[in-house]
């Protein structure tokens, strides 16, 4: 996964440069200061890449944003639990992904109590839908259609996957963590990423092989 | 079932490995024709699923928004706003008629509408060029590796002197091959080339035949909005970039610009980042010219000079018209 250049932004509270400072030390300033800059620089730092994750989640521009928010207030609330010689990343990532799946039970139980739902788009969000991919196919020449399709091929075989191999391949192959990080971030053995990967990726290249548009 | 070799360059193309593992396994792939014959397998799994990467732009002003609700958490830990309220609902009862207040108070709704609407409009713009790109350097890639695979496992080569000695030479390379067919992807439909009308990659003819005055021109955009890799020296020797499938190692990106003080940030995509494409076959955006974890600056060598690379490793992406003949190295 590539490293990311904080991108200067306005804000009361944000930063206006970069800032040299690693991710922990930065967290680590505002638990033991209440450094509101270094908060601020985390949440730019990650805007991009955790909204991204979030999105792909979720599948739902607006949820992403709603988990997004919960997973930096759990940040500021519980940033006494962070061990140092710990990585930020997965850490912030097994916060993100927890407060994905409570608002996605959330739902779940909301949905069960409701007796007037339609059981088309909320019977997919009961299996634990992941992504819907884009919300619509940018409208342009075929070749964009095309390409939203194949897009969409892709997230629904994902979205097919059992969840716990789900995970792995959102973490491992669209976030690009690391083996390790991901283990960290799913509390499981590095070698269960390994084989859970491995399967996953076998099985979703013989799903797509069989739904594949022709060229 | 498991299968450990696999796992691992399943790992090594998706750079999942941890520095130690990554060595070991790029060590095997130097030495075992074997173990790239299962590389090239696994890298087909993937093939199909690249299709389903995309970029979700964070809706403009997340982070600040994200900032407020802490901060208005920490001062009053009862209320939690996430997201501004809705919009106010309009005064009832207006008069039968236009008024000048109602045609002001329009003009402003349409202005203010202009102003929320404008970001997303861009963003949706920026989105749909961002995957365009990558398409266009995924089959880039493609017919990188179609041209490696008959020619002894080697990428293009740049020559190091003469008429056609330029980074960009990899396009007319690939179009006269027949590996690339539509001159248009070679294009960024972010960068400023997309705006000239009439913009294709140059024949070997035209490039062979032309004045000075116009070959320079030619040279400047044979490699489209794309720049290429520079390949490395070894012992004093250039040498030619072998394919080993490794999914760290950066062959083809968005054009660099040339201001080093910002990490010669590529002009396309706004200078918001750029496009790689790994020899892997992988294609990724980028906020920084460090892409992979273990590798260095991929605009510039260890010594930070756009020149080839200082080992196998060090990638060294640049433009078009940048020339093998003007740089420090030796033959």
């Amino acid at each position: 996964m590539h490293r990311t250049i904080a991108q200067p932004q306005l804000s009361a509270t944000g930063p206006t440069a970069p800032d040299a400072r690693s991710d922990e030390q930065l967290l680590l300033g505002y638990r033991s200061r209440g450094d509101r800059r270094a908060f601020s620089e985390l949440v730019h730092r990650y805007e991009r890449e955790l909204f991204g994750y979030l999105r792909h989640y979720l599948g739902d521009a607006e949820k992403a944003e709603d988990v997004f928010q919960q997973t930096f207030l759990q940040v500021h609330l519980k940033c006494d639990q962070f061990e140092p010689g710990r990585k930020l990343r997965p850490w912030l990532y097994t916060i993100a992904t927890n407060q994905a799946i409570d608002l996605q039970r959330r739902q779940r139980r909301h949905r069960m109590a409701s007796l007037d739902r339609h059981s088309g788009v909320e019977s997919q969000d009961e299996t634990g839908a992941l992504v819907r991919l884009l919300d619509t196919p940018e409208p342009g020449p075929a070749e964009e259609t095309e390409l939203a399709e194949s897009r969409r091929q892709v997230r629904r075989a994902v979205d097919d996957l059992p969840e716990p191999a789900r995970q792995v391949v959102m973490l491992v192959y669209f976030q690009g963590l690391k083996y390790r990080e991901a283990a960290d971030v799913l509390s499981i053995p590095v070698g269960t990423v390994k084989s859970r990967l491995h399967c996953a990726i076998q099985k979703l290249s013989e799903m797509l092989a069989c739904t594949r548009l022709p060229k | 079932m498991s299968d450990p070799l696999q796992e691992q360059l399943l790992g090594h193309l998706l750079g999942a490995l941890d520095p130690a593992e990554e060595e070991q396994v790029a060590a095997r792939l130097l030495t075992d024709p074997e173990v790239r014959r299962e590389l090239a397998r696994v890298g087909a799994w993937l093939e199909p699923l690249e299709a389903g990467r995309c970029v979700f732009e964070p809706p403009v002003g997340l982070a600040e928004r994200t900032c407020r609700a802490v901060v208005l958490q920490v001062e009053s830990p009862a209320v939690v706003r996430r997201r501004p309220m809705s919009p106010v609902a309009a005064p009832p009862g207006a008069p039968g008629r236009f008024h000048w207040v109602d045609v002001a108070a329009a003009a402003g709704f349409f202005a203010a509408a202009s102003l929320l609407l404008m970001p997303a409009i861009q963003s949706s713009r920026f989105n749909a060029q961002l995957i365009a790109c990558q398409d266009n350097l995924r089959q880039i890639g493609v017919g990188m590796v179609q041209y490696s695979q008959h020619h002894n496992g080697y990428f293009p080569c740049i020559p190091l002197r003469g008429r056609l000695a330029a980074a960009g030479i990899y396009a007319p390379i690939l179009v006269r091959d027949g590996l690339v067919t539509d001159s248009r992807r070679f294009v960024c439909p972010g960068s400023p080339l997309a705006g000239r009308t009439g913009s294709r990659i140059p024949s070997f003819d035209e490039l062979q035949t032309a004045s000075q005055d116009k070959l320079d021109g030619l040279v400047r955009w044979m490699g489209g909005s794309y720049g290429y890799h520079l390949g490395h020296v070894r012992d004093g020797v250039y040498q030619r970039t072998k394919n080993l499938g490794r999914s760290d190692f950066a062959l083809a990106a968005d054009t660099p610009g040339s201001d080093p003080s910002n990490g010669r940030q590529s002009p396309n995509h706004g200078g918001r980042g750029e496009n790689v494409l790994s020899e892997g076959g992988g294609v990724r955006f980028v906020t920084s010219p460090q892409p992979f974890p273990q590798a260095d600056d991929i605009f510039a060598n260890d010594w930070g000079l756009v020149a080839p690379g200082l080992q196998l490793n060090d990638a060294v992406i640049a433009p078009s018209a940048a020339r093998l003949s003007s740089m420090p190295i030796a033959q």
